[in-house]
This record gives structure tokens, sequence and C-alpha cells, in this order.
């Protein structure tokens, strides 16, 4: 009985207008989107080339480790082709640089803010907002449709279980919006491959996940949609009930939910962080500064008083210890400098992880949050994508100012037992290398699973509301 | 006849559920817009004093006016960006001013704060965008066709009922019914404003009821659109499935598409780009002082090495002669660099102008888009807010220089580098404390209404006519509509 009813269900629906309406619209979108994406990720890649080799041609330039300036460039992510999250919103470039906080700036929203006026259209904007919408266009009037038409009371003259009849609704509204969904999907996918965007075998999983967590998100509608027009009588009532649900869902609690977050927990401007750490700056750098005068005089002191035969010889050497406590008294002033900024910015950053958890939790009331923050997490476009870059930024900045401060060594040594003083370009193969490491898969599934949660939660709820209203719902 | 018909259908949407939902609906979102609007205007006021208080705080421990070779300025919160906020919080809203380049401006509120660029704002023009134009095609869908399914239709038209005024009754009393909730609401929202202590300029009023007429406006097309397609459908279903994938193209698909065409066929370099080639050329500029340098110094060590008596007199001179050639060298350097800097961005920015008159010019296809443009025109929260927020900074970093240069006698930022080869003369007076609060305030002055009005017309004239074209298109289809 199952089967008969699926495969009705199924050829009403396919027959229909509004299924070659939805398959033109969404095949249009998300082949258009994906193509996009694919156009976009290419061009920013060029530019994240172009900017680099720029950028060791000045670097090859250079003779001396100190003058040298290291600029990080944020390497595009395939997946930012399917799910854009914030990748558009948080800056591309980051100096690295002892006196310069970790910052990425040179958004290309704020570089580009043409883009920014209607901002961009991913796979994930169509999933939520024009699927979602459809979603309810097929199923508003599966039940309340079929009572108005009297084929509902039609189909009940003959032995029909209830539970078999929506199942089936449900299963036959939910294929008929699969095949939408996944043809051109899939045809994106074959985009994909054609341009060759070397997307790692991490990525494909990811993708895979994306699209599972999409199917998700859409069933919950298909369910909603079977459920409202279990409880209403007319398909208009249905409809409307659906549309100011939809409307709060996908447009009004996510925002409002971060905004009240917002209203709740106040974050302390950067420029008073960054104000305060210049402070500090200046402070150790004059500290420094007056380390240097006093010492250097004793130094000079110190030389001027030695025997003129053993000068040369005991000078180096005073002027090697000279340089080793300056170096020494360089790295507690900075290790002191770098203990503010870790206490000021995780000060920061808690307030700000409270603002978002807050804004999370009340935007998850509705599953068209959920699966944003889901599908975010699994491209790998999500808030975490700008802190997880600056705490390894920082990292790098550790290990990179190490480095340099040794080649510096090395080479005042050098310039003191080189017959030349002619300076040599710098060997920047040598320079450390910064590979941001992505979150592994456990940790994207980790990430989403509390979203996926919510959703299978969300579509339980409702098929169970479909089963119970359907059931006691009057087929006359 | 008309008034008849007015009332006809006034009573009969304002008796429906779509009605309660709307005004519902409309009355919690457009209350919380102002709501939140007027906190995030508040926060910002304060976040607005606290930056520019900790770049005051940056320079007070300094003794002299020379040390200040950068100050930072800030874009102040506009109160109407709060109510449409349009790409004011994708754009900088601090610019540093060197006294040299042109102030490029950074830190977005969204870069700053990503939590709010996921799901972004909910503001005036979203609702109008998205909500209240499904709302005015829920409205007026089966306007004609859905009378025919009910057989109201032939039953009105059994009596002398001229069509003109029919359709015409039809459009006022589903437009009105639109307006009521929206206005209640609008209202409130407007009393909240002096109420949570928010105090609007007259011109600011000026544009809060112009941005209300572009809503309106707005909102007509989707009404007219939704009549027209009505008139020209048989069953509502099908006029309904048709107005939702117009909703979708228009709202959805055709603003983004076009931004997405233009983006590919004029390409604006990034900034990036142009500050690698800026970088490139101060290193060869300083290669180039550095053989000057060379040249000099070997010189000198040549007449010495020459055996010729070098008084102190003629050391003086020799210092003067450095001074001159380190000063007048990082003049041509920094002349040279700023022009290529000017041209590369000028280059660019006219790429850039291209580019957005084109995506703009595509996306006026859609009304939605449209709306947008006027919306965020009236309200300061176009694009051209950070072109003027730049050109303000710009004219400050002028005047900013210039009273650095009163105080210092050079240009901002120093002469550069110094080098001595003469015995330095020690200081005679010890170093005096600086009154920061003698520099020049920076405050952000938005366009003239004259000049907002003079962007903003071509669209409302746009809004104007798409109301006219689906007026006349409802009114010819419903004229030749088969009423049986």
């Amino acid at each position: 009985m199952f089967k008969t009813l699926l495969e009705k269900e199924l050829k009403s629906i396919l027959l229909s207008p509004k299924f070659a309406a939805v398959f033109a619209v969404c095949s249009i979108l998300i082949i258009l989107s994906i193509y996009v994406g694919i156009d976009e990720y290419r061009t920013a890649v060029d530019h994240y080339d172009a900017v680099n080799s720029q950028l060791d041609a000045q670097k090859r330039e250079e003779t001396n480790w100190g003058a040298l300036r290291e600029n990080i460039v944020r390497r595009p992510d395939p997946m930012e082709i399917f799910v854009a999250g914030i990748n558009n919103d948080i800056g591309r470039q980051c100096p690295i640089h002892e006196n310069i906080v970790i910052k990425l700036y040179g958004s290309r929203y704020s570089d580009q803010l043409l883009f920014s006026v209607f901002r961009s259209m991913d796979l994930m904007f169509i999933v939520q907002i024009v699927l979602s919408l459809f979603a309810i266009l097929f199923t508003y009037d599966a039940v309340c449709g079929e009572r108005e038409a009297g084929t509902l009371k039609l189909n009940f003259s003959n032995s029909v279980p209830r539970t078999s009849y929506i199942l089936a609704k449900i299963a036959g509204s939910w294929l008929g919006l699969v095949i939408p969904l996944l043809i051109p999907i899939l045809l994106g996918i074959a985009l994909v491959l054609i341009y060759r965007i070397p997307v790692a075998s991490e990525g494909w999983w990811q993708l895979f996940l994306l699209i599972g967590i999409s199917i998700l998100y859409f069933s919950f509608f298909v369910c909603l949609g079977v459920f409202l027009s279990s409880v209403t009588r007319t398909p208009s009532a249905s409809f409307l009930y659906l549309l100011v649900i939809w409307i709060c869902f996908v447009l009004v609690i996510p925002r409002a939910g971060v905004m009240a977050a917002g209203q709740f927990i106040n974050v302390q401007p950067a420029a008073e962080i960054i104000s305060k750490l210049t402070e500090k700056r200046r402070q150790t750098s004059e500290k420094l500064n007056e380390w240097y005068t006093v010492n250097s005089k004793k130094r000079d002191a110190e030389i001027e008083a030695l025997d003129p035969e053993v000068r040369e010889k005991k000078g180096t050497e005073i002027h090697d210890q000279f340089y080793k406590d300056f170096m020494e008294e360089d790295t507690k002033y900075t290790l002191e400098v770098d203990n503010y900024y870790t206490s000021l910015i995780e000060d920061w950053r808690n307030r700000k992880g409270e603002l978002e958890k807050l804004g999370f939790m009340l935007s998850r009331l509705s599953p068209a949050s959920a699966y944003q923050l889901a599908a975010m997490n699994i491209a790998g476009t999500g808030l975490s994508l700008k802190s997880d870059y600056e705490d390894q930024l920082h990292d790098y900045k550790a290990i990179y100012s190490r480095f340099c401060a040794q080649k510096n060594e090395e080479s005042r040594k050098k310039r003191n037992t080189a017959a030349s003083n002619k300076p040599e370009p710098i060997d920047i193969s040598e320079l450390p290398v910064f590979e941001f490491n992505k979150p592994g898969l456990t940790v994207i599934i980790q990430s989403s699973a509390l979203d996926a949660g919510i959703l299978i939660f969300f579509i339980f709820i409702s098929i169970a509301g479909a089963f119970i209203s359907f059931n006691r719902y009057d087929v006359r | 006849m008309f008034k008849l018909i007015l009332y006809k259908e006034l009573r009969e949407i304002t008796g429906t559920a779509k009605f309660a939902a709307t005004f519902g609906i409309c009355s919690i979102l457009i209350i919380l817009a102002f709501f939140t609007g007027i906190k995030n205007y508040q926060s910002g006021i304060e976040e607005y004093k606290a930056s520019q208080a900790a770049e005051l705080r940056k320079h007070e421990k300094r003794t002299k006016w020379e040390e200040i070779n950068n100050f930072q300025v800030f874009l102040k919160p506009n109160p109407l960006a709060s109510l449409v906020m349009g790409v004011s919080n994708d754009t900088g809203r601090s610019a540093n001013i060197d006294g040299r380049s042109k102030p490029a401006t950074y830190d977005s509120i969204y870069s700053q704060q990503p939590v709010f660029a996921v799901f972004r704002y909910l503001d005036l023009e979203f609702v109008f965008q998205i909500i209240l134009s499904l709302f005015a095609i829920l409205f007026a869908f089966d306007a004609i066709n859905g009378e025919k399914e009910r057989g109201t239709l032939r039953l009105s038209f059994a009596n002398s009922v001229p069509k003109a005024s029919y359709i015409l009754g039809k459009l006022a009393g589903s437009f009105l019914a639109l307006a009521l909730p929206l206005l209640v609401p609008i209202l409130i929202g407007v009393l909240l404003l002096p109420l949570m202590g928010l105090t609007l300029t007259g011109k600011e009023w000026l544009q809060l009821v112009l941005f209300i007429i572009s809503g309106m406006l707005y909102l007509g097309v989707f009404l007219t659109l939704s009549v027209f397609i009505s008139g020209l459908t048989k069953r509502s279903s099908s006029s309904f499935l048709f107005l939702l994938v117009i909703w979708v193209c228009s709202v959805l698909i055709i603003p983004k598409a076009s931004v997405l065409i233009a983006g590919n066929m004029v390409e604006v370099p990034p900034t990036a780009e142009i500050s690698t080639k800026v970088v490139q050329l101060t290193r060869q500029n300083n290669r180039d002082m550095d053989n000057k340098l060379k040249d000099f110094f070997k010189n000198l060590e040549q007449e010495r090495t020459q055996g010729q008596n070098i008084s102190p007199e003629i050391m003086e001179q020799k210092q003067k002669d450095l001074d001159e050639l380190l000063e007048k060298t990082t003049e041509d350097n920094n002349k040279s660099v700023e022009s290529l800097r000017n041209r590369l961005f000028e280059e660019r920015r006219n790429k850039q102008v291209k580019q957005e008159r084109l995506a703009f010019g595509l996306s006026r296809i859609s009304p939605t888009a449209v709306f947008t443009l006027a919306a965020t025109t009236i309200c300061g929260t176009s694009l051209d807010l950070r072109n003027h927020f730049q050109e303000k900074a710009s004219e400050y970093s002028q005047s900013f220089s210039e009273f650095i240069r009163s105080k210092t006698g050079q240009n901002m930022g120093g002469r550069g580098i110094k080098i001595r080869i003469t015995p330095m003369k020690e200081e005679t007076k010890p170093p005096q404390g600086i009154d920061l609060a003698e520099i020049p305030e920076f405050t952000y002055q938005p366009p003239e209404l004259s000049a907002i009005l003079y962007s903003a017309v071509p669209d409302l004239g746009i809004l104007v006519l798409f109301n006219l074209v689906f007026f006349c298109g409802a009114f010819i289809a419903f004229l030749r509509y088969d009423l049986r």
C-alpha cells in the first residue's frame, strides 16, 4: 500500500507545474552559484599567488634579517565555493612584526564593497532560503488540499492505513524535492572536477557532509509542511501559517538571537585593546632604551679603561657580552608585552566567546540557524576561521621572531669576522613557513553534531506532529 | 462606486487571518528593528567615544608634536544607519592619518565582530525588502482570479460595475490594507526614538520620511504586479507560483547575479596588489638613497684621507649639505611614491566606478535592487558612505598636516632620516608636554540633503515607473479578463 501511495504522490508531484518551476529555478541557482564560486575561488587563488610572489621578490632583495617584513596572506579554500560563511568578512592578510598586533585585515568586502551590497549567493544560501520556501510550496496542501479537492474522502473510502498514507505523503514530497536538489549539485560537482579545483579527500568528505546536512534541513520543512497541512482545514490557512513560521525561522530568529545577545553582552572595542597594548609597548621600549643608554655608557667606559694592548681582544668580548645582555633584556620585555597581550586578548576573547555562545544558543531556536552554523562549520568558514587563523599566526610570530633574532645574531657575528662588509641577500628559503592547519574531519563532525542533532530533533517533532494530527484528522 | 468597492475590499481584507498575521508580524518586526537600531546606535556612539579616547591616550605621553606621525580618525555612527544599515557595517570605520598618503578606511564592524556577519542585522530595509514584499504578494495574488474561482467576480459584474472602478478599488483597497499594518508600528517606532533618547535632526526626519515613501513605492510595485499577474492567470495557485518565482528572482537572484556579472566583466585589482607595488618603489628609493649617502661619505672620507684640514665650520657646512641631501631625497622619494600610489588608486577607483555602474545598471531590472539603492542612498549607507568618509578623512589629513607643520615647522612624520656628522647640540629646553586638545577635531559630516535627493531621485523614479507599468498592466489585463 505504501508503495502505491508513494508512487501516486510522486507522480502527482512530478507532473505538476510546481515541480517544473522548482526544478528549473533550483538547477539554475545551484549551478550558477557553484560556477560563480569556482570563478571567485580561481580569482582569489590568482591574487594570492600574485601577492605572494611580489612579497617573495621583495624579501629576496633584502640583505638584513632585521629589516625583513613578513606578511602572511590567507590561502583561499575550495570549500568557500559552497559556503562563503564569514570568509568575505574577515581580513585576508596579516603582517608579522614584533610591534604589530596579530590581526587579519583587508577583508574582501571592505576591499570590494560593491560585493557586500547584495552579498554572495552560495549553495548554503540557496538551500537555506530558496529550497526551504519550495519545501513549503510542495507540502502546504498535502493533506488539507486533498480534503478540499475531495480526494481525501475518496481515498479513505478504501482501506488505506492512515500511517502509510501520511508516510507516503512525507516520502513523496521529500523525494520530489531531493531530485531538484541532487541533480544540479551533481552537475556542480562535475564543474568542480572540470575546472580542476584542488579538493582534497577531506574536502570531498566535507562536501558529502554538507549535502547530508542540507538534506536534513529541507527534510524538516517538508515534514513541517505536511504537519501544518494536517492541522489546518484549508490550504490558504496552512500556507499562511507556514509562511509566518518560515519568516520567523529563516529570517527573524537567527538575526534576533545574535542581536539580543549583543544587547546583553558588551565587548569592548578592539581600538581600546590596541591602545592599551601600544601604551605597554611604549613603556617597555622606554625601559629598554634606558637600559641601553646606561649600560652602553658603562661598556664604553669599561673598554676605555682597558690597556690599549688588550683593548681590541677584550673589547670584542665586552661587546659580545653587552649584546648578549641586551638580547636577554629585549627578550624579557618582549615576553612581558606578550603576556600582557595574552591577558588582554584572553579577556576580550572570553567576552566575545560569551556573546557568540549566547547569540548562537538563542538563534538555534530556529532550524535555519542550526543548519547555517553546521554548514559553516563543515565548510570551515564559520566563526572559528578567524580565531584559528589568528591563534596560529600568533604562534608563528613567536617562531618567526626567534628565527629572525637568531639570524640577526649570526649575521652580526659574520659581519664582525668577515673581511668584506658587502651585504649579501638573505636566503628566504630558510624562513619558517606558515601553514594553516585546518580542523580535521573529527573536529568538524564534533562541532556540527549539536546542530545536526537539533535538526533531527525538529524533524522528529514535525513527523510526530504530522502522524498525531493526521490520525485525528477529519477526512470529510 | 469606487468608494463602495474600496470599502468592500478593505473590509474583506481586514477581516481575514492574513491581515491579522501580517499586522502581528509587521508590528513585531518593525518595532524590534527600531528598538535594536536605537540600542545599536547608542552602543555605537559609546564605542566611537571609547575609540577616540583610546587614540588620544596613545599620544598623551608624547612630549613633542614631531612624535605624532600618525593619527587615527573614526566614522561617527549615523542614527539612520541603525535603521537602514546598507554597507555601514561592511565599510571601514577608521582611517589612518599620516599626512602623506590618502587615508584608507579599515576595521569594519563585521570584520571586527564577525558574529554579527553570520546572520546580519534585522533592519527596516530588510523588513520592507523581504518580508513586506512577500506579504504584498500574499495580499494580492488572488485579487482577480481568486474572486473568479469563488464565483464572486461574476456575481459582482451582474450589476453595472465599471471594470475600471473595480480594479482601481481592488488596488487601492489592497494597498491601504497593507499600508495600515505598516504605518502603525512605524509610528510606534518613531515614537520610540525620542523616548529612548535619540533625537534626530530636521534633515534626518526628512530622510526617514523619504525612506518610508520609497518603501511604500516598493510595496506598490509588488502589489500592482500581483494584481497584474492575477489578471493574467485563471487560477490563484498559478498566479502564486509565478509570483513566488518572480519574487525569488527579484529579491534573491537578480541583485546578486548582476554584481557577480559586473565583477566578472570589470576586474578591479585588490588593494594588496597596489600596496606591494608601492612597497617595491619605496625599497627602490631607499636603495637609491643608500647609494647617494655612500657617495657623500665616500667624498668626505676622500677629503679626510687627502689630508685636507676639515675645520668645524666646514664640518658644519657638510652637515648642512647632508641635511639638505637627506631632506631633498626624502621629499623626492615621498613624491614619487605618492604619485605612484595616487595613480594606481585612481586607476582602481575608475575601474571600481565602472564596475559599480554596470552592476547597479543590471540590478535595476529588479525592483528590490532599486529599492535597496534608493533606501541606502536616502539614509546615507550606500557605497558613497565609504567614498565620502575617505574624502572627509583626506581633507582632514591636509588640515592635520598643516596643524603639525604649524607646530613643528616640518612636515608630518618628520624629515625622515637624520644623520649627525657633527657633535649633537645639547637640548637647552627640557621637553614640554603637548596639549592634545589643540588637535583639530574630526567630525564626519554626511552629504547635504540636496545631494542625497539628487542621487536618490533616479531610483525613486524607477520605482514610480514600475508602479505605473504594472498598474497599467493590471488595468489592461482586467479589462480583457474573461469574468465567467
